[in-house]
């Protein structure tokens, strides 16, 4: 069930939202949804939809790099703790 | 009985991840290689999307208007009257101005003129991280990259970094790091700006050169524009240097239309 809204949620904040609020709604999905890879997916997505050449101080990939270390770490936060 | 922690359950199993990584990495191989896949692809419906969101918010806006109190609209009918009558004086005197200078560039055979297409805007900063617009012209409309941007007029904003076919990219010109080339005050210093995001650019000037607040920045160009004004200057006794910061006069987190000057080709 978190899944499924969580991916909705990401959709909607890659159309319509503050950049700020889908790294927001990465950083909680991570942590509540089991192997969130989708993350990455949107991330991807996001860049490609916005990043230009100019990228930002000249790295494109900047949504792709942060979801992929907020996975990581949540990934181990999440063997070691149980909820 | 003895339940294991959620994080101790037998997992999908490494066929499964192995999958999911892969996939990841053929998408990101995908961006990577060819970066207008999927601007190409999901632009079109994501206009859908924006263009929805535009009429519903502009119902919503208008809705808000219609429950104002009559007495406030009556007062700022005035002083809106009164405004546009100051400023039509002082246009009259702009366009004068403006005629006589396209004349005088005509005579030696130069022109300013461009040709412009209007471009509603889909996507503005902060929904782009990357400081960019999405606008509903493309190459359709024979936008194509490298055409300059302007908002408000005469504001020179950005450039187009993509084109498809009815929408482009453009890349603003105060993108985080991006650097471009400008002149400075009446002087016409030339020097390079760097982008700081949001319509904010900074540049270093030596400590002798004479620069005062409010200072135009302009961009070397055959077409009259503003690029930015000076908005604080930052001088180190211990320095050789003064720290300049300017901003756009526009601000493209309020714009709704920009024009694309297609002369370039």
């Amino acid at each position: 069930m978190y899944r499924i809204a969580f991916n909705i949620l990401l959709a909607v904040s890659l159309f319509y939202l503050p950049w700020w609020a889908g790294a927001l709604i990465v950083l909680s999905g991570c942590f509540l949804v089991d192997a969130f890879f989708e993350a990455i997916l949107f991330a991807m997505v996001a860049d490609a939809f916005y990043g230009t050449g100019f990228g930002f101080h000249g790295f494109a990939h900047v949504a792709t790099l942060y979801s992929a270390i907020v996975l990581g770490v949540a990934s181990v936060i999440r063997t070691r703790l149980a909820w | 009985m003895t339940y294991l922690k959620r994080s101790k359950r037998p997992g999908r199993g490494r066929a499964t991840t192995a999958f999911v990584v892969g996939g990841l990495v053929f998408v990101f191989a995908l961006t990577y290689l060819f970066p207008s896949f999927f601007p190409s692809v999901f632009f079109p419906v994501g206009s859908l999307f924006w263009r929805a969101e535009q009429s519903t918010v502009g119902f919503f806006v208008s809705m808000g208007k219609i429950v104002q109190s009559k007495y406030s609209l009556v007062e700022e009918n005035k002083r809106l009257t009164e405004e546009l009558a100051a400023r039509d004086r002082a246009a009259l005197m702009l366009d004068d101005v403006r005629t006589e200078n396209e004349t005088f560039k005509s005579m030696l055979g130069r022109t300013g003129k461009g040709n412009y297409v209007l471009g509603v805007i889909l996507v503005r900063p902060p929904v782009s991280l990357y400081d960019t617009l999405v606008i509903d012209v493309g190459t359709k409309d024979g936008v194509a990259a490298g055409d300059k941007v302007y908002a408000e007029g005469d504001v020179l904003v950005g450039d187009i970094a993509e084109a498809y076919g009815s929408q482009s990219k453009v890349a603003l010109y105060s993108v985080p790091g991006r650097k471009t080339p400008i002149l400075v005050g009446t002087s016409t210093v030339a020097t390079d700006a760097t982008g700081r995001g949001g319509g904010n650019f900074i540049f270093t000037l030596p400590a002798q050169t004479k620069l005062a607040e409010g200072a135009v920045i302009t961009m070397p160009s055959i077409r009259n524009h503003i690029f930015g004004v000076v908005q604080r200057i930052m001088v180190d006794s211990t320095d050789s240097v003064q720290t300049v910061l300017f901003r756009s006069p526009a601000n493209v987190n309020q714009l709704r239309f920009v024009e694309v000057d297609r002369t370039l080709r």
